[in-house]
């Protein structure tokens, strides 16, 4: 903060500090006051390399300040030597838990769909037979048949149902990967913004920090236009695109 | 369409694999063998009869896109059709699957019945 403030009082110099001595030095031509004029001329010299040593001593200030902070800045040793690696973990084990979630989600699904077709199936047998019992096409001996069905059919819905819920409650646990894996993830994209203010911070000390700043910007932001106009939007426009090739 | 032709599917994501399997069979397939990159399923392509493919773009070793042109460039094998199912969505990319021979081109998220669309096209134009 210091060297800043220093630097800046340096920087701010006017021509008009070398009026006095340049009026006082045109005055002595005037009236060739020839010892007048070396001592003002000394004076404007003296001034000039004042300025010069001012200029020198800032950029040595820049320099050793862009030394200390590129080794003081451990924070890199940590990214790369630590950091990093951890990230890595994290992002691998999110890739695993969202495995993991989608298999036993299609596990339990894969388990449910039977059951749903068996209730379909039962549900349907009944009805064309419940159908002919309401237009008295049953026989004595096929109505008890199907008043014995009607009673296993109620044992076994009730059963079925009971499982098809449980599978849809087992469902629903396992989305708990969202979360898990959110955290990881928000942990990811901290270090990196850490990692992207470490090195804009380091770019700023060298000195480039403006320039660089606003490259970066009108890159990603071109970049940006350029993905959003490369990408089709969906599965119409990449046919509208085939059909045009001919597909 | 004959239901009974052999289809490989090809994912580095065996959840994805195991989707693209299961809709299929919805579809009425059966016989679904997998791979989990280009190079394992040129592998499957040499030692055994398959009649379509079914890839992903973006994987590890071999990309779908080279195995497209691997299954273009082989005598024994260039006349399989190919599906491309996949999230990357580039024009350019679109145009480059296509150039080098593709069949068909579904972006994912997909549903099942964009799926079933895009193969019984894929056959209906190799029939016709």
């Amino acid at each position: 903060m210091e060297s800043e403030i220093q630097a800046a009082d340096v920087g701010a110099w006017s021509p008009q500090e070398y009026l006095p001595t340049l009026r006082a030095l045109l005055a002595a031509a005037e009236v060739s006051d020839q010892l007048e004029f070396q001592n003002q001329l000394d004076k404007l010299t003296a001034l000039r390399e004042q300025r010069l040593f001012q200029e020198i001593g800032r950029l040595t200030r820049q320099l050793h300040d862009a030394l200390t902070s590129f080794q003081s800045d451990s924070r890199l040793l940590e990214v790369a030597g630590s950091e990093f690696p951890d990230a890595r973990d994290r992002l691998d084990q999110v890739i695993e838990m969202t495995e993991r979630s989608a298999h036993r989600t299609m596990d339990l699904i894969e388990t449910a769909i039977p059951l749903a077709e068996q209730l379909q199936d039962t549900t349907a047998g009944l009805a064309s037979r419940w159908q002919r019992f309401r237009a008295r096409e049953l026989s004595a001996d096929e109505f008890r048949e199907l008043v014995a069905e009607i009673g296993d059919y109620f044992t076994a819905t009730d059963d079925r149902s009971r499982q098809l819920r449980a599978r849809l409650s087992d469902i629903l646990m396992a989305q708990d990967f969202q979360d898990l894996s959110g955290q990881e993830i928000r942990k990811v994209i901290r270090l990196v913004q850490d990692v992207e203010k470490t090195l804009l911070n380091m770019i700023k000390v060298a000195g480039r920090g403006e320039s660089i700043e606003a490259e970066l910007t009108e890159k990603k932001t071109s970049e940006e236009t350029d993905w959003n106009k490369q990408r089709v939007s969906g599965q119409d426009e990449a046919d509208e695109l085939l059909s045009s090739l001919g597909f | 369409m004959d239901k009974n032709i052999e289809i490989l599917v090809v994912d580095d994501f065996s959840t994805m694999r195991r989707i693209v399997k299961n809709q299929l069979r919805e579809i009425g397939f059966s016989n679904i063998r997998e791979a989990e990159d280009g190079a394992a399923a040129m592998q499957v392509l040499k030692s055994a009869h398959i009649d379509f493919v079914v890839t992903d773009w973006n994987m590890p070793n071999v990309t779908g896109l080279d195995l497209l042109k691997q299954i273009r460039a082989d005598e024994r094998l260039k006349s399989i059709p190919v599906l491309m199912v996949t999230a990357e969505a580039k024009r350019e990319q679109i145009i480059e699957a296509a150039q080098s021979g593709v069949n068909g081109y579904v972006v994912k998220p997909f549903t099942p019945q964009t799926l079933q669309e895009k193969i019984e096209k894929v056959f209906e134009r190799l029939g016709g």
